[in-house]
C-alpha cells in the first residue's frame, strides 16, 4: 500500500505538473519543427497523438520522447489528482478549482475529438446532390456483392483495421455472410503498380512500395489479399491486388456470387442530402485572391426541404456535422462554366467544448483575481482609514 | 480508496492508446449498394484495373444476366469448364471429406492424421502460376522462385496439359506439400496436398496418379 501511496502522491505532486508542461513545450517545439519534413498529418499522428517518438535530434541523434497522448493522458491525471482531489479546497475562493475544472474539459475534449471526430469533404458541382462525404488520409477496403435484382450489400473494413500489417502472415476479415475470408497479407501506405513476379505478384503486377508524401493526401496506399476458404487460411486461395487509384475493382467469383473488391478513400454516409444550387464567388480586383465565397444549397431531409448559405467563417452546423466552405474550382474556370464548391465537413461529439471549457476557465480566472483585486483594495482602504 | 481510483483512471487512459486489432477481426460495417454504385464496376483485367494497359474491351457488370462464369481478367478467351464435367479417380483408401466453399473436393488418406488433399478451381488468371507457386512456398516459410527457376519445374501431365508440379518440404523439414496448377479453359485448376512430412512420402505417389486421373467429361 506503501507503493500504492507513492504513486498517488507522484502523480499528484507539482513537480510532475512542472515536467508535463516543459516535456509538452518541447514536443510541440520538435513537432513543429518537424512538420516542414514529415508533412502535417505525419508530424501529428507521430509527435502529438502517440505514446512515445523518437525525434531526429539535429537530423541525426535518436532522441525518444514522450508523445502527445502520453503527456495529455498523464496532465489529465496530474491536475485531477492534484489541483482537484488532493489540494486544499478554499470554498470561498473558488476561482482556481473552476479554472483547473476548465482545463480538465478542455484535455477531456482533445481525447473525445481524438478518439470520435471524423473529417472529410464532400465537392458538389452545381446542380448536384451528395449524401456521403469522403475522408482526405483514410481509405477503406470495399468488398462488394454484386446483384442483379436488388441493392447489393457493401462490406467494409476501415483503414485502422489494416494499417499496422507488418511482414507477417497478414490478418484475416471475416462475415458469417461472406462466403471467405479476406486475408490483408501486405498494406502499403504509398505505392505503384508495376510489372514483377515476386511472392506478392499477381498476373505478373505487383505494388512497388513508395516513401510517403508530405503531403499526405497525395499518398495512393495499396493491399495484396488472398481469398480462402472460411476459417482455412492453408487452404488455396484466390490472391488479388487492390489499389487506390485503380479504374476498376477486383472482381471474381465464389460460391456462385460474383463479389467485387476495391480501395477507396473512407467514406461516411449523411443522414440527410445537400444539393448546391449556386456557388458565388468574388475575387480582390484585378488579382485572383478570393473575397468572398458562398455555397447557396438545398438540405433536404425526410421529404423536407429548406435552403442554408455555406460561406467563409459562416459554416453550416446541422445534426452534430459542421460544413466549411474549404475550396471551389475549376479556379481557371471561363464565365459560363460549371462550377463547383468543396465542402469541410467535421463530425465531433465536442466540437462546441473547447469553447464551452475556455469560457469556464476564464470565468474561474476573472473570479480568481477579482477577488485577490477585491482582497487588495480591502486591504488598501483599511490601511488608509488606519492611518488617519 | 483514492490511491485505486487514480490508479483505475491512469488504466482506463492509456488502454485504448496501446489496443491493436486481432489477427482475426469480424467485418462490422455493411452499407448498402445501388444499381447505379454497380454499375461503375466494369469487369477489367488485372493490368488494365491497375492502370498498366488500356482498359480494352468491358464485361456488363451484372454477372447474373451473363450464362457464363465471371473470368478474373475480364476477357473470355474459350469456353470456360463446367466444375461438373471434371472427373477423377481417387486413390484407394483416400476418404472424400465435407463439402467446403470455393473447393471442388478434399480428400484425407486413409492412416494419416493432419494430411489432406485438395481441389480449387478458380476462374481466370487467379494471380498466375508464378505468384501462386510462390504464395504456396511462403506459407513453408521459403523464398520466391524466379520464372527460370518455375520453368525448370518437373512437370505432370494432366488434362492434356504439362502442369507445373511442386514438391517442397519447409526448411525444419516437417511438413512437405505437393501442388499442382493446371490452366484450364477460362481458370486454373489446383491441386494442393500438405501434411506432415512423414505422412506425406508415402502418399507421393497416390497424389500424382490422382492428378492423373482427372478427365473432363459431360457425364455427370
Amino acid at each position: 500500500m506503501n507503493i500504492l501511496r507513492r504513486i498517488y502522491a507522484f502523480l499528484a505532486s507539482y513537480g510532475l505538473s512542472v515536467a508535463l508542461l516543459l516535456l509538452l513545450m518541447a514536443l510541440v517545439f520538435f513537432g513543429t519543427l518537424e512538420q516542414t519534413r514529415l508533412g502535417l498529418y505525419e508530424a501529428q499522428r507521430r509527435y502529438f497523438e502517440s505514446l512515445v517518438v523518437v525525434h531526429p535530434l539535429f537530423g541525426w541523434f535518436p532522441l525518444p520522447l514522450p508523445g502527445g497522448y502520453l503527456l495529455l493522458s498523464l496532465l489529465f491525471v496530474n491536475m485531477l489528482v492534484g489541483a482537484i482531489f488532493r489540494a486544499p479546497k478554499r470554498w470561498r475562493r473558488p476561482g482556481l478549482l473552476i479554472a483547473h475544472g476548465g482545463v480538465l474539459y478542455l484535455i477531456v475534449a482533445g481525447f473525445v475529438a481524438y478518439t470520435y471526430a471524423i473529417n472529410g469533404n464532400l465537392p458538389l458541382y452545381e446542380g448536384e446532390s451528395g449524401s456521403r462525404f469522403q475522408s482526405y488520409y483514410e481509405w477503406e477496403i470495399r468488398v462488394a456483392e454484386m446483384t442483379s435484382d436488388e441493392a447489393g450489400r457493401v462490406f467494409i473494413i476501415p483503414q485502422q483495421d489494416f494499417e499496422d500489417i507488418g511482414d507477417g502472415a497478414g490478418r484475416v476479415f471475416h462475415h458469417q455472410m461472406l462466403p471467405f475470408d479476406l486475408r490483408v497479407v501486405r498494406y502499403y501506405p504509398n505505392s505503384r503498380p508495376a510489372h514483377g513476379s515476386g511472392a506478392w505478384s499477381v498476373d505478373g503486377l505487383e505494388l512497388n512500395p513508395l516513401p510517403k508524401e508530405r503531403t499526405a493526401e497525395h499518398n495512393v496506399p495499396g493491399v495484396f489479399v488472398t481469398l480462402h476458404e472460411p476459417e482455412r487460411p492453408d487452404a488455396s486461395a484466390a490472391p488479388g491486388i487492390l489499389w487506390g487509384m485503380e479504374r476498376a475493382p477486383w472482381r471474381l467469383l465464389a460460391d456462385g456470387r460474383e463479389y467485387a473488391f476495391s480501395l477507396r478513400r473512407r467514406e461516411w454516409e449523411l443522414p440527410f442530402t445537400l444539393t448546391l444550387d449556386k456557388f458565388n464567388h468574388e475575387t480582390y480586383p484585378g488579382t485572383t485572391m478570393p473575397r468572398h465565397f458562398s455555397s447557396e444549397m438545398r438540405l433536404e431531409e425526410g421529404g423536407a426541404e429548406r435552403d442554408v448559405v455555406i460561406s467563409m467563417n459562416e459554416p453550416l452546423r446541422h445534426r452534430g456535422y459542421t460544413f466549411y466552405q474549404a475550396s471551389w474550382g475549376p479556379t481557371d474556370a471561363n464565365p459560363g462554366d460549371p462550377l463547383y464548391t468543396v465542402l469541410a465537413v467535421t463530425r465531433n461529439p465536442a466540437g462546441q467544448w473547447p469553447m464551452y471549457a475556455s469560457c469556464i476557465i476564464s470565468f474561474g480566472l476573472l473570479l480568481h483575481f477579482g477577488q485577490a483585486l477585491f482582497r487588495y483594495l480591502k486591504q488598501q482602504s483599511r490601511a488608509r482609514q488606519a492611518k488617519s | 480508496m483514492r490511491t485505486v481510483f487514480c490508479l483505475l483512471l491512469a488504466a482506463t487512459i492509456f488502454i485504448p492508446g496501446c489496443s491493436q486489432p486481432a489477427d482475426r477481426v469480424a467485418i462490422t460495417e455493411i452499407r448498402e449498394m445501388n444499381q447505379e454504385e454497380q454499375a461503375a464496376m466494369p469487369v477489367l483485367g488485372t493490368a488494365s484495373r491497375l492502370g498498366l494497359e488500356p482498359s480494352g474491351p468491358q464485361r456488363a457488370p451484372t454477372p447474373h444476366n451473363d450464362d457464363q462464369p465471371l473470368p478474373e481478367s475480364g476477357v473470355m478467351e474459350s469456353a470456360p469448364l463446367d466444375p461438373a464435367h471434371l472427373h477423377w479417380q481417387a486413390p484407394d483408401g483416400w476418404r472424400r471429406g465435407e463439402e467446403r466453399p470455393m473447393r471442388l473436393a478434399t480428400y484425407m488418406p486413409a492412416a494419416t492424421e493432419a494430411t489432406e488433399c485438395a481441389v480449387t478451381l478458380l476462374p481466370g488468371m487467379a494471380g498466375g502460376i508464378t505468384a501462386n507457386l510462390n504464395r504456396w512456398r511462403a506459407q513453408l516459410d521459403l523464398g520466391p522462385m524466379s520464372d527460370d527457376d518455375i520453368l525448370a519445374l518437373p512437370r505432370l501431365e494432366m488434362l492434356g496439359e504439362q502442369a507445373a508440379y511442386l514438391s517442397v518440404a519447409d526448411a525444419g523439414g516437417t511438413v512437405k506439400l505437393y501442388g499442382v496448377i493446371c490452366p484450364i479453359p477460362g481458370g486454373l485448376l489446383f491441386v494442393k496436398m500438405t501434411g506432415p512430412i512423414h505422412e506425406m512420402e508415402p502418399e507421393r505417389e497416390r497424389f500424382e496418379a490422382f492428378c492423373r486421373s482427372m478427365h473432363v467429361s459431360e457425364e455427370q
